[in-house]
């Protein structure tokens, strides 16, 4: 599905070549929800826009859905079938009715009002988003302007959704909404999923954790695999989940507790086993 | 404060008007201001006004909403009375002061201007307070893709207007904040005369501009993720069609216009 193969890419500033990343590669399969982790300035943005061609590799090359990047002809096709989400959910819609702006993507496809009118009515279904679809968008809540977009993205039936960290503006119920979306889109509909995020209780719902520094790939693993391993995760300035957090951190204060918990409830139940065994 | 703006001034109801065509209410429009200025003598005026009065009744916007639009055109108003008042040469003079005289055909002049101004007002808000924005730029860009041809880029233009009303509500909001903020840091935006004031505005504007630029980048970054590449091959969601009463509005602005040029007519020839 997604293939980076041997890819560099630097940047030029103020006159010295900043280099993002060397002879990157990785493999995604076609389904598969992936998170890419990693702090600030480790290249998982620039990663991301590799993906649809924003960005061109400077060396190496990759080929999504069987389509090289580097291919302009080929451009259309492969941004139809890799869709974007970003960060700041006011500055990817383009339209003042929601509906409008829904269909945006299908417009600039050149497809025939009918059909447009069925895509764009479904996506919005399927993002729970039709109740609102004459509304104007800059009267949403951030959540649900950035599950319009997702719409948007839906309604060009992509094979694979990039997100760039579309929950970093959002309030945590916002932040559940567009979670819950895209959880949904990959269990049903199959869709690939790369989110790009700094927030690891969303990548603890991913299936695959990239764990990105300094350009290079670090680890990646289940989650299950990743998070156990919390000092390595801090010595790459990153958290982990609070759940897993507090075990470790109990396993650490001398108790003895079985880490590995990702999500609250394993933790309890690790929690619970230990008191049980100390009386 | 800023928030209360609304985008446009359109009025949501529905009416003959509003399920009109955009494009018949824009030519429509344009028919109608030439009529205006077709119109000199009283029963050519009544005319006029019956029209626009009969236009006002079949939108269902309330009167108030369209007389408002007339508050920010008092200036602008005054002037041209004034100005056809004071400096019309002809006509027996009833009045003089000083270097100013106030002639008969001056009275008559201003009045005619001003009447003309009022209805000119009233029947382009009638337009914005029947079309949705949105309708207005489809409306607007379909009327000028003809001209394509000779390099006029329509697409272009609807596309950038609508752009435009997409994001004054957001840079509204954020024109708020940074007011605020700017307020919180000890900036006086009240006091002072306008010198300083217009300076003080200054701490305001460099951050929405920058803000603005910012924004304008990821929205094209967005816009070319979603497959945008110009108006070339492009299709549209809403579909602009021309119904019967769209035919109606062009009977009635060809009764209109006849009726206009058969008053002239019969004015030159001394019937009335």
């Amino acid at each position: 599905m997604i293939k980076a193969e041997n890819l560099s890419f630097s940047y030029e500033s103020e006159g010295a070549e900043v280099k993002v990343f060397e002879n990157l590669n990785i493999e995604i399969e076609d389904g598969e929800f992936v998170a890419v982790l990693g702090h600030n300035g480790s290249g998982k943005s620039t990663f991301a826009k590799h993906l649809n061609a924003i960005l061109l590799p400077k060396s190496g090359r990759v080929t999504v859905c069987g389509i090289d990047t580097a291919d302009e002809s080929r451009l259309l096709e492969l941004r139809k079938n890799v869709g974007m989400v970003f960060q700041n959910p006011d500055n990817q819609i383009v339209a003042t009715v929601v509906e409008e702006d829904v269909a945006f993507g299908l417009e600039n496809l050149g497809v025939p009002r009918d059909e447009m009118r069925r895509r764009v009515d479904e996506a919005l279904k399927t993002v729970r988003m039709y109740g609102y679809r004459k509304h104007a968008p800059h009267l949403l809540s951030g959540g649900q302007k950035q599950r319009v977009a997702i719409a948007g993205i839906l309604a060009m039936e992509p094979r694979c959704i990039v997100l760039d960290e579309p929950t970093a503006m959002l309030d945590p119920i916002g932040r559940d909404e567009v979670m819950e979306t895209v959880r949904r889109l990959n269990r049903e509909k199959g869709i690939t999923i790369v989110l790009i995020t700094h927030y690891m209780d969303e990548a603890v719902k991913a299936g695959r954790c990239v764990v990105m520094d300094k350009g290079r790939i670090v680890m990646d693993d289940s989650p299950a695999n990743i998070f156990p391993k919390v000092e390595e995760m801090r010595a790459l300035g990153l958290d982990v989940p609070q759940a897993t957090e507090l075990v470790w951190e109990l396993k650490h204060r001398g108790l003895d507790v079985e880490t590995g918990a990702l999500r609250s409830a394993g933790a309890i139940e690790a929690i619970v086993k230990m008191c049980e065994k100390i009386k | 404060m800023l928030r209360d703006i609304t985008l446009g001034q359109y009025y949501n109801t529905s009416s003959p008007l509003h399920e009109m065509d955009p494009r018949t209410k824009i030519i429509g429009v344009i028919v109608y201001m030439a009529v205006l200025f077709m119109a000199s003598s009283l029963w050519e005026y009544m005319l006029a006004a019956l029209f626009t009065a009969f236009l006002i009744k079949i939108s269902k916007v309330p009167l108030g909403f369209i007389t408002r639009g007339l508050k920010p055109l008092a200036v602008i108003m005054c002037f041209t009375l004034a100005l056809n008042l004071f400096m019309t040469g002809t006509g027996n003079e009833l009045f003089r002061w000083w270097i100013f005289r106030i002639t008969d055909d001056g009275i008559v002049l201003a009045v005619k201007m001003a009447v003309r101004l009022v209805f000119l007002v009233m029947g382009t808000s009638l337009l914005t307070l029947t079309t949705s924005p949105i309708a207005l730029t489809g409306g607007i860009e379909r009327l000028l893709s003809p001209l394509r041809r000779f390099g006029v880029p329509s697409h272009e233009i609807a596309m950038m207007m609508s752009i435009a009303l997409r994001f004054i509500p957001t840079l509204m909001e954020e024109t708020d904040k940074i007011i605020k903020a700017q307020t919180s840091r000890g900036a006086d935006f009240e006091s002072g005369n306008l010198i300083q004031r217009v300076k003080a505005m200054v701490p305001i504007l460099v951050p929405l501009f920058v803000g603005a630029f910012r924004r304008a980048e990821e929205l094209a970054m967005a816009m070319e993720c979603r497959c945008y590449n110009g108006g070339e091959g492009r299709t549209s969601l809403r579909e602009l069609k021309f119904r019967r009463v769209d035919a109606m509005a062009l009977t009635a602005g060809i009764l209109l216009v006849s009726a206009m040029t058969a008053l002239k007519l019969l004015k030159n020839g001394g019937l009335i």
